[in-house]
This record gives structure tokens, sequence and C-alpha cells, in this order.
């Protein structure tokens, strides 16, 4: 951490961690992976894996495969379920005093409204990302790619729990700005700017995908244009609605131009994969960056481009 | 149906001795000949203690190509490992880019690791017998199980290992292990002629017998059939894994249980699974 702790708080709206180092959902299960290489404590929230109504095993193998500065990915929703996340999971987590984010994914307002629900008087949660954009489950992109169905659902979860709610937009809704302004609108906290990108990846011997699925999501450095083009068109669009960027991000530099863009705080996902301990050195290498951009502190840089 | 747990309770115990490693040193990066190679890694001296937990079935997530971060890095069972040396051993074979770069990185290079990751391979009780079947370059996890067989006292055992033909079978360095080897070659080049599983109905195996094994999986598909007397059949799986820790879920396998427990992770449940409880996908 950085030995000035408050050159790391990030805060704006009703968010505040007090790094701006997030661990994506579906990267970092329930933190567990992660125990042997830095405190969770460290970072400025852990965005658990999507948690559904009931458990799901997620989607047959294989799931993952390899693409240029990248990698695709149709896991499915792969989790416990609410009631053992609640019982099992979330105790560790809140005696370790985590900030926890919980993303929240499912079929139907229904399905998430009866997880915030059963979740949201649960000491140790922070708040919720919805996830209305899985790429990886059928029928799982409806919420975020209709303007009408993604507001009514913030809406309503607004209704549920005073927590954090953070819905999670979707490359695969096109310009993502008008969605945060309906967000905004609804009350939402803040949004996170995206999720992977609908991609494919075939044999070309055999003409069969290199997944089970046909398709899956993209993430890792591949992405990272994609992503700070979508977090700078959404912060000139939306200026107060808070941004966490999710999409690339891998290096300490990386966050600052996030943040530049206009991001509050960074997610980081496909790269814990191939580094595990990355979070602690993007915590060490951040101060000498961000004084090297003349700033005292790393809130001072957002939305400071050239 | 064994009363083996599906998760291996030893990986849990020891999780906090898993360490990410930048600097394990290359000290031996030799051919055995037909595409199969030793790796020889030094673990830095200060992290030595990592070493005391490594065990026949747990593995290593190495880098192969430190000039491309965004490939995954590529799981690897540990063949042997000398604690005073500081060292251990990967088996491997040459069948892809990663493995390729593998193949050309000189003694005194850096290659950075996870390790030990996984669950072991569980020790049978005194007296019971132990029989290794192992495929291919899948005999490399139950070359260290031999080995720690033979520390806990146990009589060398059989190691019933095939091959398509005889230069995948390494006698040489296979020979350095207390295992008693009984060959099986594809084309007949070497032993029996015949591949492992029909080696093991051919020489029987006894009622009470654990089995351990690792290869391709339609030679773990057969053992399941033709098997059904032994006690445990103990397999270590392998899976295309982007971290090998947990947090990806890529390398799942589907078991015979119900809900989100019907799908296992290999790199955090396994890689050693009680293989009548996972059914395998060719």
């Amino acid at each position: 951490m950085a030995e000035d702790a408050g050159q790391m708080r990030v805060a704006a709206g009703r968010l505040e961690f007090k790094s701006p180092v997030l661990l994506a959902s579906g990267c970092a299960s329930f933190g567990e992976p992660f125990e042997d290489f830095f405190k969770l404590t460290e970072v400025g929230a852990l965005i658990t894996k999507a948690i559904t109504r009931e458990p799901r095993a997620g989607n047959e193998p294989v799931r993952i495969c390899e693409t240029p500065g990248g990698m695709l990915n149709a896991i499915g929703l792969h989790n416990p379920g609410v009631e053992e996340f609640a019982t099992e999971l979330l105790p560790k987590l809140r005696e370790a005093g985590v900030t926890v984010i919980v993303n929240v994914a499912g079929h139907s307002e229904d399905d998430y409204i009866q997880v915030l629900r059963r979740l949201r008087d649960e000491p140790g949660i922070y708040g919720f990302e919805l996830n209305l954009s899985c790429p990886n489950v059928d029928g799982g992109m409806m919420f975020a790619t209709d303007p009408v169905l993604f507001g009514r659902i913030c809406e309503k979860a607004r209704a549920v729990t005073e927590l954090w709610l953070i819905p999670k937009l979707s490359p695969a809704a096109g310009e993502l700005a008008p969605y945060a302004q309906i967000a905004d609108g609804a009350g939402m906290d803040g949004v996170t700017v995206s999720n992977t990108h609908p991609a494919m990846a075939l044999d070309w011997r055999t003409g069969r995908s290199r997944l089970s699925r046909p398709s899956g999501g993209l993430s890792g450095p591949a992405v990272k244009p994609l992503t700070l083009y979508n977090v700078w068109q959404v912060a000139q669009t939306v200026p107060e609605l808070p941004i966490l960027a999710s999409g690339g991000c891998s290096e300490a530099c990386d966050v600052i131009e996030f943040v530049r863009a206009g991001a509050l705080a960074v997610q980081l996902g496909t790269i814990l994969f191939h580094d595990p301990l990355r979070p602690r050195r993007i915590h060490e290498e951040l101060p000498a960056l961000i004084a090297e951009c003349g700033a005292s502190t790393l809130n001072e840089l957002r939305g400071r481009i050239g | 149906m064994s009363s083996l747990p599906v998760r291996n309770q030893r990986a849990v115990i020891e999780s906090a001795a898993v360490k990410a490693l930048s600097e394990l040193t290359v000290t031996v990066n030799r051919s055995l000949g037909g595409g199969l190679r030793l790796l020889t890694l030094k673990v830095p001296s200060e992290d030595a203690s990592v070493l005391e937990h490594v065990h026949a079935g747990r593995f290593v997530m190495l880098r192969c190509d430190e000039a491309e971060p965004f490939k995954f890095r590529r799981p690897f069972s540990f063949a042997s490992v000398n604690a005073q040396a500081g060292t251990f051993d990967i088996y491997y074979k040459v069948v892809g880019d990663q493995t390729r770069k593998l193949a050309d990185i000189a003694p005194g290079t850096h290659l950075s690791g996870v390790l030990p990751l996984g669950s072991g391979f569980t020790i049978p009780p005194p007296d019971t017998p132990a029989i290794l079947i192992g495929g291919g370059v899948g005999v490399a996890p139950l070359l260290l199980l031999a080995t720690e067989l033979v520390a806990a006292g146990r009589p060398r055992p059989r190691l019933l290992f095939g091959g398509r033909t005889s230069t995948d079978l390494t006698l040489e360095y296979v020979s350095g292990f207390p295992v008693e080897v009984h060959p099986a070659t594809d084309d007949g080049s070497h032993g029996f002629h015949g591949n492992v599983v029909e080696l093991a109905a051919l020489e029987g195996v006894a009622k009470d017998v654990y089995v351990y094994a690792c290869g391709p999986v339609p030679m773990l598909k057969s053992l399941v059939e033709m098997l059904p007397q032994a006690v445990s059949i103990e397999a270590s799986l392998e899976e295309v894994m982007a971290c090998g820790i947990g947090a990806c879920y890529g390398c799942a396998v589907r078991t015979d249980g119900l809900g989100a427990e019907s799908m296992r992770l290999v790199c955090r449940d396994g890689p050693v699974f009680d293989l009548r409880q996972i059914r395998l996908e060719e």
C-alpha cells in the first residue's frame, strides 16, 4: 500500500474506495484464490463472482481459450447460489474486513430482486454490481441491450436496497452513454464500463469453435483501447456518474489512463490470471506515477486529459 | 463407489504455502528423445521451503515465454523434487507453441512459476498394494508418487507404462525411479504389443489394489471400465487453465454430483480426482 493512504483514496458521489484497484467479477472467485498473494483488504473492493438465485454449474468445458493479447471465456455463471454465498462465503469475507461488492446475475427481473432481497441486510456488503450483460448464457444480454428493460431493472433494484448499485454495461449495446444516462436517472451509484466483448475463436481445420459454445467474451489487454474509449465517452456524457473501468487494465500506468479518461476506479480482471501478485505491484508503483503526473492524489487526475 | 472425497483436503490445508516466484532458474533442459524433455528448475534459497509442499499430483504453473506475458501459464506435474538441492524436475513433451518455447530455453534463464498447486495423490493404507498406470508424458506425476511410496516404506510399485512407440517411453530416464516398469507400446516396438489398459487386463489387477493413473482421456475412460474391482482409481487430470489457482473457473470437469457440484475445477478441486466420480469427455 502507499505510505500515504490518502494519495490512493478515490471518491465520487456515494462511492468511496481506499484504493482505485478493484478485483473484477469473475476473475477473483470469492477472493480465496488470492489469499496467498496479497491481503484482500489492500484492494479497493472485491467484486464477487456472479451470484444467482439458484446454484449454477456453468457451461461444459472447453470454457476458455487464448487469443492475441487476451482470452475468450464462456464460463456461464458457475456459482454456488445466493444461499450458500450468504451462509458460507460472505461470513469469511466479512470477518476479514474485505470491501465486498456482490455481482448479481439472473434471467428475469424477479431473479435479481430475490437475490438483492436475500442479501441487502447481510452485514459486510457495500453494494451490488448488476450483471446485466453476461454474454455467455442464453438470454443473458437482454437487460443490457434494451434501454427500457435496462431502466426498469435499475429502478426496481433501487427500490429494494440503499446499498451501492452499479449496473455493468455491455459493449454489445453499442454506444454506452445512453445507458449511463438511464442509470443516472434511475439513481444508480455508478456504472461499470464494461463487460467482455462478444467474440469468437475457430479451429481453422475443423471449423469448430475453440469453446464449447459458438462464442465467448473477449477480455485482456486486447480490449483496453475499447474500454478507454467507452469510459471517456460515458464520462463526457454523464460527468457526475462514477465509472468503474473494466477491460484490459494490466499495469499501474493503465490505472492512470483510465482515471484520466474519467474512471473513478479500475477493475483488474484477466491480468489476475497471469500474475496473482499484480494488485500489490500496482499499489507499489502508482504513487511515483501519480507524482510524475504532477498530482498529489489520484483523484485529482480524474478526467484530466490533454 | 469409493469414499474418497472429490476435493482432496491436502490442497486446502497447504494453500498457505503457494507462492508466485519470478526467479526459478533453469539448471537443466535436455532432450530425452521422442520430443520428451527434462527441465530442472532451482528455487531461490529464500523460498526453498515451498518445496516441502510439493507432492505427487500437485503442479506448477510455468510461464514458458516471458516475451508473451498474456499467454496462459502452462500447468506441469512435478516428476521429482530434491529439497537439498532446492530443485524440482518437470518431464514434458513438446506439443504446442509454448512447450516449443520452453524447449529453447537455455540453462541460467529465469522463469516465473506459481507453485505448488492443487491436490496430490493419497497414499494407500499400509499393506495395500498400489499399481501405477501411465500413458506417455502422463507418467510424470507417477514417478514422484513411486518415490513417495517407497519413502513411506511401501514396496516398489508396478508401473504399467504405455506409449505409441518405444521412444515415448524414455526408459533410461524412468529407470532412475523406484518402479518395476512393465512397458507397452501400440506398435509393439518395446514390451507388450498393445495399450496399457490391455496390459492391465492381461496381467490382472488384484481386488484390493489402489490404482493411480495419468494419461490421455481415452486411456482413463477404458481404465474405469476395465477395473471395476479396484478399491480406488485416482487420476491426475489435465485441462486448459488460465490461472491454476481457482480464479478463472476455466478448467471445469463434469462430475456425478448435482447442481453446482456437477462441475469441479481441475486446478482447485483436483487435479487428482477419484476417476469414478468424473464424467470424462473426449
